[in-house]
């Protein structure tokens, strides 16, 4: 058949090609499969089982073929393009005519399973994150959300990937506008592969945002069921374990999930820290840098000479000492995520040693120093968003330098500078500093302090026409 | 991204060009005393200096001893001490001797606020030598460990801001005065108030009634003579309120009395005396600075708020009659009958 030869063409180079050619009650049929993509045991206890019991002619083979095999999904393809795309997404070919095949769904299980985020931990909540299998990733929002209005709409992204990637919202909360508007970005998406959800991230963002993330990557399915319920939309890409959401704003970054699992006294006061850990991260070392270098006179005076006693011997600028702590606390941080298990724990002591007492013993840096930027690092690694974590490193950095050439005038333009990029910034034309600006009253409820769960009960405005919640559109 | 990394070069280039100093090229200086002798103005000035030990962070004094022809010269001289750019902002104390005092108070006091941009360190003024208290004490804290002490017993000083002062020397109907102290037999004492509008030095008891009226002192101790035997008793938690209607003053003095030589039946003789004693001397203080037209306290003040104008006031001031009074309760134990 010359659909053969041509599958032949392109596919026999490859050493997973499977190619098995049948003859049952004189019916030549033929079988396609990939060994790697394929369930090699489920398509020889079910599918070959069964085609060699079936009674074929040329006449009763096609309709045979297609309603006696068992499995659920059983697609009729013509086209040699189509037979190709379902061989790479581990469906079996049986080929039973001149251009006409039967695509069998047969995956093989290449996923590790559903196991506990490594990024987002959570004190109380469901433990359950997201894995490479699109299936499986849709399913734990599906678990969550069993509604007729949870939507996903499905696209292949990629050229040669061909990445499955599904738009998933609440028909009756998001604006049709946001999803169309995310469609229109997707289907623009014009690259050789989409090998994990950060690739589409770039083309939902706008190029204006510099530093504040506007998309958020996260491994809970739970977070994800929860921005849904919002108005908001989520993209799950295939071989990904990071779903994207998307409007989002500054605040979400300063929430988790956990926040809708206890009481809102607690949860306020949590928020607030996280907001004062976001304050220390970016501006305690330029602080410490204008205080020491421009506005001793901020100072009380016995912690002025607590620090003059602790630079006595340090040679450095506070600045380069700064940023001395800082890339060295950085490059720790990146090797401990990247060193080998079997390395164990040698680089972290090593590097502790090295930043800590070494460091100061040999005069290279104030003790208070590694205080300041201890406290700083620790204080941005509060945000489980990487992004988040990146965007406070690079403001950290240029607050120390505002702060070294101006002082504490610096630290006021630069927080100046921050407020502006945050009411200026948009999430998917959204503002990213709502509820605060523009103001929305009801937002506040939920914004930094959590009012008690019975009071929220209005959704975001930016988000959704069907403010009430627990009411039907 | 190449603008970015442009800036980022230029920015990395610039951190040359800032001008600053930094906290270990800071001579940071705690207290000044001002001096002139002959035709040389000298300027002790001590500085703190934080000092690593082994387990604890200790502070370390140095006083610098500096003479000009003029106040500007010396400043000038002490711009750096030990190749360390003096700095003013944590200034706790500045002692000024009668010398200067005598010579242009005002004068002085608006060079020092030029001088220093803040003005909520404390100023007293000396009768004894400068250097010799710059020597003794070493930094503000010892001397107002003193001044605290003498406060509390005896209420012959109050320690003001420069603040405080100066603002009264705008003020024309408060005369401004600035607290003595004098140091004698390694220690140092209250040696009165100066009033810098006609250069008069009003002695202790004169400045703790000064310090009453003004509500600097919380108690005053006073000793009371009947029977030839001396009585010890602490007038304390005071509040004093002044009022002026119908050309007089009205003084009211409210508080505690406390004494361990006072019997429960001695209380109220005791009491009688001590109100007629105080009287006496609020009445002698106040008739000496109406006939000099000084009002070191609020007295002056509340005529001017009420007649609103100028014109009269230095007459209507002088006339005014006084009616004090005092009004106190006995607290604390007192010895058996």
């Amino acid at each position: 058949m010359e659909i053969i030869e041509k599958l032949k063409e392109k596919l026999q180079m490859n050493g997973d090609f499977i190619f098995r050619d049948l003859t049952i009650n004189g019916i030549k049929i033929y079988l396609i499969q990939n060994e790697v993509l394929c369930s090699s045991t489920y398509i020889n206890h079910y599918i070959l089982k069964a085609i060699t019991t079936l009674p074929l002619t040329n006449e009763n083979k096609e309709a045979l073929l297609y309603d006696l095999l068992p499995d659920n999904s059983v697609i009729k393809t013509e086209k040699l393009e189509e037979m190709l795309d379902y061989y790479y997404k581990g469906f079996a070919l049986i080929v039973y005519d001149e251009n006409k095949a039967l695509a069998i769904e047969a995956k093989a299980s290449l996923d590790r399973g559903i196991s506990n985020s490594s990024s987002e931990s959570t004190v109380r909540g469901s433990k359950d994150s997201f894995n490479e299998n699109f299936n499986t990733n849709v399913g734990l929002i599906r678990r969550r959300l069993r509604s007729e209005n949870c939507i996903m709409e499905s696209l292949f992204i990629g050229k040669e990937s061909r990445t499955k990637v599904g738009i998933m919202y609440m028909d009756t909360i998001a604006y049709p506008s946001n999803v169309d508007k995310v469609k229109e970005k997707m289907q623009k998406v014009d690259i050789d592969g989409v090998l994990d959800s950060g690739f589409l991230k770039m083309y939902l963002e706008k190029k204006s945002n510099l530093f504040f993330p506007t998309v958020m990557a996260t491994e809970r399915p739970d977070r994800v069921s929860q921005a849904l319920l919002e108005g908001k939309i989520a993209i799950v890409v295939d071989n990904s374990p990071y779903v994207l959401i998307t409007p989002t704003f500054f605040i979400d970054y300063l929430h988790t999930p956990d926040d809708y699992y206890q009481r809102a006294l607690n949860i306020s006061f949590i928020r607030i820290i996280r907001f004062l850990a976001f304050l220390v991260a970016i501006f305690t070392p330029a602080l410490y840098i204008a205080t020491t270098t421009h506005n001793q006179g901020a100072l009380p005076l016995d912690l002025l000479l607590n620090f003059a006693s602790q630079r006595e011997s340090v040679p450095f600028s506070p600045l380069v000492e700064a940023l001395f702590m800082s890339i060295a606390f950085e490059i720790l941080r990146e090797s401990d995520i990247r060193k080998p298990a079997a390395m164990g724990s040698a680089v972290s002591i090593l590097g502790g040693l090295i930043l800590g007492e070494a460091a100061v013993s040999a005069g290279i840096i104030s003790p208070i120093m590694i205080i300041v930027i201890a406290i700083s690092a620790i204080s941005g690694l509060a945000f489980s968003s990487m992004e988040m974590i990146a965007a406070l490193r690079f403001l950290r950095f240029i607050m120390m330098f505002l702060a070294m050439f101006f002082g504490l005038f610096g630290i006021y333009c630069g927080g100046i500078f921050i407020l502006a990029m945050l009411t200026t910034t948009s999430t998917l034309n959204l503002p990213y500093f709502a509820p605060f600006t523009p103001f929305i009253k009801s937002e506040l409820e939920d914004a930094l302090v959590k009012f008690k769960n019975k009071k929220i009960k209005k959704r975001n405005p930016l988000l959704t026409k069907n403010i009430v919640r627990g009411r039907e559109k | 991204m190449k603008k970015i990394i442009a800036l980022i070069v230029i920015i990395l280039l610039f951190t040359g060009c800032t001008k600053y100093t930094e906290i270990n090229n800071l001579a940071i200086v705690d207290m000044i005393l001002l001096e002139k002798q002959e035709d040389q103005y000298i300027l002790n000035i001590t500085t703190v200096k934080g000092q690593k030990e082994e387990n604890d962070t200790g502070i370390k004094h140095q006083t610098y001893h500096i003479e000009g022809k003029s106040l500007g010269e010396a400043f000038n001289k002490a711009e750096q001490l030990d190749n360390k750019k003096t700095y003013y902002e944590h200034l706790a104390l500045i002692i000024i001797h009668d010398s200067l005092l005598q010579e242009d108070a005002i004068n002085i006091l608006d060079f020092i606020k030029n001088q220093f941009p803040k003005t909520n360190y404390l100023v007293l003024g000396t009768t004894s030598s400068t250097t010799l208290i710059s020597n003794q004490f070493k930094g503000h804290q010892d001397i107002e460990k003193f001044i605290k002490k003498e406060q509390l017993e005896n209420a012959t000083i109050a320690p003001l801001t420069f603040d405080q002062i100066y603002k009264a020397t705008l003020d024309k109907e408060h005369d401004s005065f600035i607290p003595m102290i004098r140091y004698q037999e390694e220690t140092l004492s209250g040696a009165g108030i100066k009033v810098l509008k006609n250069n008069t030095l009003y002695d202790q008891n004169m400045s703790k009634i000064n310090y009453l009226l003004n509500n600097n002192v919380n108690q005053i101790p006073m000793t009371l003579e009947k029977d030839n035997k001396s009585y010890f008793i602490n007038f304390d938690h005071l509040n004093v309120t002044t009022s002026f209607r119908k050309d007089t003053f009205t003084i009211t003095i409210t508080g505690d009395l406390q004494s361990s030589d006072v019997t429960k039946k001695e209380q109220e003789e005791m009491e009688a005396l001590l109100k007629e004693q105080l009287k006496k001397e609020i009445t002698t203080f106040i008739e000496m600075e109406q006939k000099e037209s000084i009002s070191t306290t609020n007295l002056k003040n509340l005529v001017y708020l009420k007649m609103g104008n100028k014109e009269k006031l230095d007459t209507t001031y002088q006339k005014s009659k006084l009616n004090i009074k005092i009004n106190t309760t006995w607290k604390g134990e007192t010895i058996d009958d």
